[in-house]
């Protein structure tokens, strides 16, 4: 019977680089960033780590294929390094590498580390990819964007729960406004202004209804984790009441359910539900509204993370919208979501943005999130959903102090 | 027999309307302003003639048996592989059998004739039974010349056989000749084109002749034995006198569709076929011809069978789906022959898989998916593992086709950011009618008129041109049809219905479980009179009705007649639902008695349960609503209330008790988005009985006032506090309308009675009548009415009419305008309020005369109504000449003149 996660694996350091349109620098150039901050914070030496799990999404216009552009660009010592990816759990996906490296106890020491540089396309969005999605699914896939497709949750959610179209765009835009206001407080951030709902109202649409602020934005970056046991770590002087650790890493894959059975009325992830179930099981959590403490969710679009709140078992299900006119998400609201500016703010290295999520909880469990610090939080989750919502992977990770 | 069994037609939704191509490039090429009439028909960025030639192949086919099919041939010169066989492409989209023989008939505008000629002889041979013959055309034009104004695209498929025969061929001529009025190189996108003289007389009217005459004398026949003479012409008077040197009289002839469509090459003389079969009857003669390097003539006669063909589109239907458009860049976009800046997101590699394309032709090209055998899931795309979770068996799946499945819209979005070439590119799931579920682009729609659940059928599109590798990729969208209007559904409302297990109760009951609502179906169980009480029997039976349906709804058996038993109804609603949004105060009984019998108990028990009732009910569950912010409350009247019936004084007062209930309610409910109605069911009575047709006490059923009482239950229904009649399909509205009235007497004279009388008339008349929604309104009505004697208002705000305009034009003339000017205009003006004016304007000064005056300068032709329209400004008159609305003869130019001559609007 297998025992789950919860407090095996302590992380020791971490490391983000400061994100936005980083003209100046590639992908080897954002590593170093990420990786020395988090080498420095760990207080180990590279040849102690003894494997790395390295994720990045589009390799064709970013990296190449393979695992040895992590290997030259760190000058890592022949250690065993996999590259994982896994749409937009690719950053998730390599933490959960590394963990499970340590948890296994094939290693002592693990690094994750997740990067993607985007702005060398040439254009704005996500890079278009043709005929390189496959050569069978490029022949029927519609003539859809990423906005597109998850512009879709809204219609489906005002037609689910008979609201107005205005109610939803009032929603989704504080929704925005709250994250804009969060990453104005992140020097690591690429946005950092804050908006006011009539801003994001009055924005051009991108993929009806969303507009121009209802969607992320696009830019490079990189982030990375060490991770060891408790007990490793408290023989490297960590002392155990700071220490941060995992209490559940979970993934689910759809099935071909929501976009090919005739049940799934298009208003939330199949997904994220089920694995929020599997996550806060695993971490044993049995009442997430009260006992999560702040979350960062995958906010690609605003509209994502609306129906998130839902699928993530904090809201019920049709009042995600009130709650967060309600402000119950905004910083000071019951449970504050991506506190650091989100996706929202700073953009969507596909690689990086799951350990970028848990870099914010990291620093906020311990006390070092600076002006975004938010009082004694307990849990902090990460959410990043890849695909469509008809077509997707969602992966959860939740991180605590250990023993609580 | 053999001869044509079936037959369809296809023309693109899009109509260029041609003084749009004028407007923008009359500068450059002024006389195209002499052919700038009318529309032609355009194809969608995403269609082509295979895309067309699929369309109406599929028209063709319904109610027809594919697999009996055993050739197909495509005719056009514009297909989108010069070597691969286009014919296969429609048949694998057509999803018809393998073993069948296919062609492509090209390279003359004969070819759609030639086609059809070449499977009736096959047919005629025996060597095949069932040929499809599909003829399509979009062929490509330079701009700002004739034949972009002429040409129009379009596709039209018979299908030959010698089953079910609707037209039998009954012979045919043809005569070749390598002659040549235009021709396009192979190298070439466009036609190179001889004079149109040329064409005309030396061609047309030669050669057309030659192919007819020379059928005539085969068959022995005369024009006679032609009641429709088909045959394509780009020219009307050319097209007529053909007509008339044949010897057919202008009602044989039939139409060229030059107005409204233009000439769709290929497939034109195969279009105006079906235009000829749609409006024939049995036993017309039909004589088709086709022109180019030659002609075919082809002569059918129509059998009985034409009456027996499924219902579709067909050529009528295809005219009538359209949508007018006056952007020429569009249209020149869609046709590639403007290059604009698509950005670097455009350049993202466009490749087709030959092979993954071959392995899943019938899923890419003919839209098959799959249906489990095991637990029956129609799924797509089909997959070794079924797609059900509670299924997942391998390999259980058969063929199933989805092309003409009948689907929804479950989501959709409008993508600017997507590349495309007619954003947003619009695309969302659809959800198939029998199961299967697909995210799919729209196209033939716009943005705003999409709207969730609204149906869409599916058309063979080209999703994307590799102009590197010269490639066509196809594949299936969804077109919405936007003349849908949502039905009013109740998904996620609570509704009680009072009296509910039968007559209109139940029927409210009824539909509001099938439209979603969760229904409380509320029944005392008693007899008519009131008598006897909690019968479970019928709200059990409505409430497992509903239940059948696959509805929700829970039975109550309470009394509305005591504040407990409306207590103990809402509370039903509130345990098993959690909220009310509808009630519908229905129940009742009946104690009829003459007012002298009309003991106190039979007074007190129909006012109990009518009046009380309502209240008792009411009361609750208007907190419910008000506490939600939403309700909706129905109020049950009576005529008998309304206008009073013999027998039912009781009845009658409880009944227009409930109507001063709602007044005051809907008042109260206002703010809390509480609307109030009542409904005065039409019932027969003795008398009316039997002085009632028989169809309409049919019609006298609780379903004729279903309707009418569900949209007032509706979130659409914003009216509140009106009363109206419905039964047997009537629908009016009923108020208490308040007349003008008449203030009398001052602060020192009291009215007398002898003031009353001699203003009775006044006070008494309901001239001018209305409604008032509350107390205080009227009031200040009341006390502030129009002073004695005050003027009526003027009829009709400045109302021109035809006559009055020319008779007001002496004073609009604006002699300085006209100075030098020689010119006459002859207004023949259509309507009744029409007629003929004469307006001669010479040396700047005008005469306007009734009738028709000699040699006209120019000649105006116009509807009455437009006519009056244009003058106030109302109509533009560039819009009025494109629409056709307005017709001008002689000097075009001239007509000009009259705006600044005549200057109406000052």
């Amino acid at each position: 019977m297998a025992s789950g996660i919860r407090d095996k694996v302590a992380i020791i350091g971490m490391g983000c680089s400061r994100f936005g349109e980083r003209w100046d620098i590639g992908a080897e150039g954002l590593m170093v960033e990420a990786f020395q901050e988090a080498i420095a914070d760990a207080g180990i030496e590279k040849k102690d780590i003894q494997a790395a799990w390295y994720g990045v999404c589009m390799d064709e216009i970013n990296v190449g294929k393979g695992a040895p552009s992590m290997g030259v660009a760190l000058r890592l010592p022949n250690i065993p390094i996999s590259r994982m990816e896994n749409y937009c759990a690719t950053g998730t996906e390599a933490f959960r590498g590394a963990v499970y490296g340590v948890a296994s106890g094939a290693y002592d020491i693990c690094l994750a580390l997740g990067v993607e540089k985007l702005k060398d396309t040439g254009y704005g969005g996500l890079p278009a990819w043709g005929s390189t999605a496959g050569t069978l699914m490029w022949q029927f896939f519609p003539n859809a964007t990423a906005p597109g497709l998850f512009a879709q949750l809204a219609s489906a959610y005002v037609a689910k729960y008979k609201i107005q179209n205005d109610d939803i765009k009032q929603a989704i835009a504080h929704v925005s406004v709250k994250s804009h206001a969060n990453g104005a407080l992140n020097p690591k951030a690429h946005l950092r202004k804050a908006v006011t709902v009539d801003q994001v109202l009055a924005a051009p649409i991108i993929a009806w209804p969303l507009g121009l602020f209802d969607c992320c934005g696009v830019s490079d970056g990189s982030a990375c984790a060490i991770v060891t046991t408790p007990e490793i770590a408290q023989k490297l002087g960590r002392k155990k009441k700071d220490l941060v650790t995992v209490k559940a890493v979970q993934l689910a894959v759809s099935n071909g359910y929501e976009g090919g059975f005739n049940e799934w009325d298009g208003a939330n992830f199949v997904t994220t539900d089920k694995c929020a179930a599997a996550t806060y099981k695993e971490a044993g959590i049995t009442n997430p509204r009260e006992e999560i403490s702040m979350f960062e969710c995958h906010d690609c679009f605003s509209i994502t993370e609306l129906v998130t709140y839902e699928d993530l078992h904090l809201s019920e299900r049709g009042q995600a919208w009130k709650d967060a006119l309600n402000g119950m998400y905004d910083r000071d609201g019951k449970i504050p979501a991506q506190i650091d500016g989100g996706l929202k703010c700073f953009g969507h290295p596909i690689g990086a943005s799951g350990l970028r999520m848990i870099y914010e909880m990291y620093l906020q469990l311990q006390g070092r999130a600076d002006k975004r610090q938010l009082e004694n939080p307990r849990y902090g989750l990460t959410h990043n959903l890849g695909g469509f919502p008809h077509q997707n992977v969602c992966a959860i990770s939740i991180i605590g102090k250990y023993g609580k | 027999m053999i001869g044509i069994t079936s037959y369809g037609a296809y023309i693109p939704r899009l109509r260029l309307d041609r003084m749009a191509i004028y407007q923008s490039m009359g500068w450059f090429a002024p006389a195209l302003i002499s052919v700038a009439q009318g529309e032609r028909s355009m194809c969608n960025y995403d269609e082509d003639s295979l895309t067309m030639a699929v369309a109406a192949s599929m028209d063709c086919l319904i109610g027809k048996d594919k697999t009996k099919i055993d050739a197909g041939y495509l005719c056009s010169t514009s297909l989108p592989f010069l070597d691969r066989l286009n014919a296969g492409i429609m048949a694998t989209a057509l999803n018809l059998r393998s073993d069948i023989n296919t062609a492509d008939f090209t390279s003359s505008q004969r070819a759609g004739t030639t086609g059809l000629l070449t499977a009736l002889d096959v047919v005629k041979s025996g060597s095949r039974k069932s040929i499809l013959v599909t003829a399509s055309d979009k062929r490509q034009t330079r701009p700002a010349g004739f034949y972009e104004m002429w040409f129009g695209d379009g596709a039209a498929s018979v299908l030959v056989g010698d089953e079910d025969v609707v037209a039998e061929f009954l012979g045919s001529y043809c005569v070749t000749y390598d002659f040549v009025d235009h021709y396009r190189g192979s190298k070439s996108e466009f036609d190179y084109t001889w004079e149109e003289r040329w064409l005309r007389e030396e061609g047309y009217a030669k050669i057309i002749p030659e192919a007819v005459n020379g059928l005539f004398k085969k068959l022995n026949i005369t024009m006679n034995d032609v009641q429709k003479l088909v045959f394509p012409c780009l020219f009307k008077a050319e097209h007529r006198a053909i007509g008339k040197k044949l010897g057919a009289t202008p009602e044989k002839l039939v139409d060229t569709m030059h107005e409204v469509t233009g000439e769709t090459g290929v497939a034109h003389a195969l279009l105006m076929l079906v235009g000829a079969l749609e409006s024939s009857k049995p036993g017309d003669g039909i004589l088709l011809v086709g022109f180019g390097q030659g002609s075919d003539a082809l002569y059918f006669k129509v059998t009985e069978n034409i009456g027996k063909l499924a219902e579709r589109a067909g050529l009528k239907g295809s005219l009538a789906n359209k949508k007018t458009t006056d952007n020429y860049m569009k249209f020149l976009k869609f046709r590639d022959l403007l290059n604009p800046e698509m950005g670097i997101r455009a350049e993202a590699p466009v490749q087709t898989t030959m092979t993954a394309l071959w392995r899943n032709r019938r899923m890419i090209l003919g839209f098959v998916g799959g249906k489990c055998r095991d637990c029956g899931t129609a799924q797509y795309p089909r997959a070794d593992l079924c797609v059900n979770p509670a299924c997942g068996h391998l390999g259980t799946q058969d063929d199933y086709e989805f092309a003409n499945v009948k689907a929804r819209v479950r989501s959709f979005t409008g993508d600017l950011l997507a590349v495309s070439v007619d954003p947003p590119a619009i695309y969302g799931m659809v959800q198939f009618e029998g199961g299967g579920r697909f995210m799919m682009d729209f196209t033939d729609s716009e943005l705003n008129d999409i709207k969730i659940g609204m149906p869409v059928r599916m058309s063979f599109r080209r999703r994307v041109v590799d102009t590197v590798r010269g490639f066509s990729q196809y594949f299936w969208k969804a077109v919405p049809q936007t003349d849908w209007t949502p039905e009013i559904d109740f998904q996620g409302r609570v509704a009680i219905v009072t009296g509910a297990g039968g007559g209109l109760g139940r029927a409210y009951a009824l539909e509001l479980g099938r439209r979603g609502a969760k229904v409380v179906v509320n029944d005392f169980g008693g007899a008519r009179d009131g008598s006897g009480s909690g019968a479970a029997g019928p709200a059990d039976m409505v409430v497992e009705a509903i239940k059948a349906m696959g509805g929700e709804a829970v039975a109550n058996y309470d009394n509305v007649a005591t504040p407990e038993g409306g207590q103990k109804i809402v509370k039903t609603a509130l345990d098993a639902f959690g909220k009310v949004d509808i009630l519908i105060n229905n129940a009742g009984i009946l104690r009829d008695k003459g007012i002298l019998k009309m003991e106190p108990e039979n007074w007190q028990a129909v006012l109990a349960v009518h009046l009380n009732g309502a209240y008792n009910v009411t009361r609750p569950a208007f907190e419910a609503m008000r506490n939600n912010g939403y309700g909706r409350i129905i109020m049950t009247t009576s005529a008998a209330g309304l206008y009073g019936n013999f027998g039912q004084t009781n009845y009658s007062s409880a009944k227009l008790g409930l109507v001063g209930f709602m007044n005051t309610l809907k008042l109260e409910g206002a703010k809390y988005n509480i609307k109030v109605n009542t409904i005065a069911p039409i019932a027969a009575s003795r008398l009316t009985q039997d002085m009632m047709p028989p169809e309409m006490l049919e019609r006298m059923n609780p379903d004729y006032v279903a309707g009418i009482v569900l949209y007032l239950c509706s979130e659409e229904c914003k009216d509140s506090g009106s009363i109206f009649n419905a039964g047997a399909g009537f629908f009016s509205r009923a108020a208490i309308l308040t007349g003008p009235g008449v203030m009398l007497g001052d602060e020192t004279h009291v009215p007398t009675p002898e003031m009353i009388r001699d203003n009775w008339d006044k006070i008494n008349s309901l001239e001018g009548a209305k409604p008032y929604s509350e107390l205080n309104m009227a009031i200040m009505d009341f006390l502030t009415p129009p002073a004695a004697g005050a003027p009526a208002p003027p009829s009709g705000a400045g109302g021109l009419d035809v006559a009055g305009v020319f008779k007001k034009m002496p004073s609009v003339f604006n002699a300085a305008a006209a100075a030098g000017k020689d010119v006459t205009f002859q207004f023949n003006i259509s309507g009744p309020a029409g007629g003929d004016w004469f307006v001669a304007v010479k040396d700047g000064t005008c005469s306007i005369t009734t009738g028709k005056g000699a040699n006209p300068t120019t000649t105006i032709g116009m509807a009455d109504t437009d006519f009056v329209d244009l003058i106030t400004g109302k109509l533009d008159g560039m819009k009025a000449f494109s629409s056709g609305k307005l017709k001008v003869g002689g000097d075009m130019m001239k007509s000009q003149l009259i705006g600044k001559l005549f200057k109406f609007n000052q």
